[in-house]
């Protein structure tokens, strides 16, 4: 594993000593919320320990301990779901339990309905799109209303340039890819390789862009994460969907262009999940 | 122009250092500290756009200007951290980083050393404004993405040459066995002493009688939490 680090310019000692350091925090605020009245200050506090479990499960993907990172991102996800924050699904991605959010999530959808423009912003809906799209190759689906998904579709194609997240992806990138397992939803029938172009293209042009600061590279001391969870929580809803269809996720990646360093991030961590 | 508060974490220096700057120097940026006597001639000099882009992406590369020493052994810049300070802002990308937790994790290098947090102002015009030293540089609006970047440290404002006493409100002091303890106890990290020891540092000069001062997010959790 160090040498897989020292490859990638990281430092095992210091991914260790931030990984704690972020889940200490993150505990202590949690420890805190039993005597939290609702406001913003319960907000920020919910979202401060969400941001810190999140980055040290993402240090501990980087760190190949994937248990203690599961057992992180469903704390992320607890703090995300108690901010009503879709974003929980993108953290529920990464665990071994099945999503237990569907109390949440109805909750959820229901407020969405009734509240269209919304408490949070209405990008944010496109997680649930994701998971939804996603999650109907599984067999079974959290989400009964299609027409409702329809919905939040046609809201969501007026954001197609709004950016998503760390990285800020394009939406319309994300509903392309949602396009492609669900063609009832669109029909401009892009191949999983055209589908895939921009998130593994965004991703591996930050991570080129992101290591040439080797100051702030060695330190991960940048929003942008070389086990970034925007990107791999994407992935491996994907990765999920084709093992279903008897794919390989990293067979598709292979014929990518990437940077070594971005290739051994993306191969390393997809490997740890299949 | 926005008065910004920021928080400076310096790691390894005594209390003695820690006073200097809190009422005598200020933060002094790593250039005026290498040359002890500051040539102003120099400033415009180095208060460059090129400068700037190797403070905050080559800090630690070799300067071809410099006889290939280290870049930051002479930078006129000095980082400073205001965290995310718009709520909305972690709607759209999901992560909230307070200014004292991260100038915390950066001070003490995630709690490996002791270290000091300066709570500070600087001014902001708004705009670039790389060849003014009086005015700081908000690296999230110089970028894409509606004034965030991927690629920067989080809330970072890069104030020039020195950060004086009359804008630096008070010091933190944070040594590694008090983290340890709150951490092992599940408590939200406590510095273990605040300089001045009494309120108000007698060379600050509060923001108070201006406007727009736009503060960073508390490390306060609770209604009752005792003050530092």
């Amino acid at each position: 594993m160090e040498e897989y680090l020292e490859a990638l310019r990281l430092d095992a000692d210091t991914i260790v000593r931030d990984r704690d350091f972020c889940a200490d925090i993150a505990r202590a605020y949690e420890a805190t919320l039993t005597q939290q009245e609702n406001g913003d200050m319960r907000d920020d506090t919910l979202a401060v320990l969400a941001t810190n479990f999140r980055r040290a499960a993402a240090h501990s993907l980087l760190l190949d301990d994937l248990s203690t990172a599961q057992e992180l991102f469903v704390n992320a996800a607890r703090a995300y779901e108690r901010l009503e924050s879709p974003y929980a699904l993108i953290m529920r991605s990464f665990t071994a339990q099945a999503p237990s959010y569907r109390p949440r999530l109805e909750e959820q959808l229901r407020r969405q309905w009734e509240e269209r423009a919304s408490r949070y912003f209405p990008f944010q809906s496109i997680y649930i799109l994701l998971v939804y799209s996603i999650g109907r190759y599984e067999g079974t689906t959290e989400f009964a209303d299609p027409e409702y998904m329809r919905n939040i579709w046609e809201d969501l194609e007026a954001y197609r340039a709004h950016p998503v997240g760390i990285l800020g992806l394009p939406l319309g990138s994300y509903l392309d890819l949602i396009g492609y397992f669900d063609e009832g939803l669109s029909r401009r029938g892009f191949s999983i390789e055209e589908s895939l172009l921009p998130f593994i293209n965004g991703y591996n042009t930050a991570v080129r862009q992101a290591i040439q600061d080797r100051y702030h590279w060695r330190r991960l001391a940048l929003p942008f994460h070389p086990a970034e969870p925007d990107i791999f929580g994407v992935l491996l809803l994907v990765q999920s969907a084709l093992i279903r269809k008897e794919q390989s996720l990293i067979e598709v990646v292979r014929t990518f262009p990437l940077a070594s360093e971005s290739r051994r991030l993306l191969n390393g961590i997809l490997r740890s999940y299949s | 122009m926005i008065i910004q508060q920021v928080i400076k974490g310096i790691g390894d220096i005594s209390r003695d250092q820690a006073e200097d700057i809190l009422y005598r120097t200020g933060i002094l940026c790593t250039w005026w500290r290498e040359v002890t006597y500051l040539p102003m001639v120099e400033v415009p000099q180095r208060l460059t756009e090129r400068n700037l882009f190797w403070h905050q992406n080559r800090y630690e590369d070799l300067d071809p200007l410099e006889n290939d020493q280290p870049y930051h052994l002479r930078t006129p810049f000095i980082s400073t951290t205001a965290g995310t300070v718009e709520r909305r802002r972690f709607w759209r990308t999901n992560i909230l980083n307070p200014a004292w937790l991260e100038a915390l994790r950066f001070g003490t290098n995630s709690g490996k050393r002791n270290a000091y947090l300066f709570y500070c102002y600087v001014f902001i015009i708004g705009k670039k404004a790389v060849g003014h030293y009086s005015f700081a540089e908000e690296v999230r609006e110089l970028n894409i993405y509606n004034g965030y970047s991927p690629f920067q440290p989080e809330g970072e404002i890069t104030a020039k040459i020195v950060i004086p006493p009359a804008q630096i409100e008070k010091a933190e002091f944070w040594t590694v066995d008090q983290i340890k303890e709150d951490r092992r106890n599940n408590r939200v990290p406590q510095p273990f002493e605040v300089l001045p020891p009494l309120p108000p540092n007698p060379s600050f000069i509060p923001p108070d009688d201006y406007n727009n001062v736009r503060k960073v997010l508390s490390r306060k959790v609770l209604p009752k939490e005792v003050p530092t």
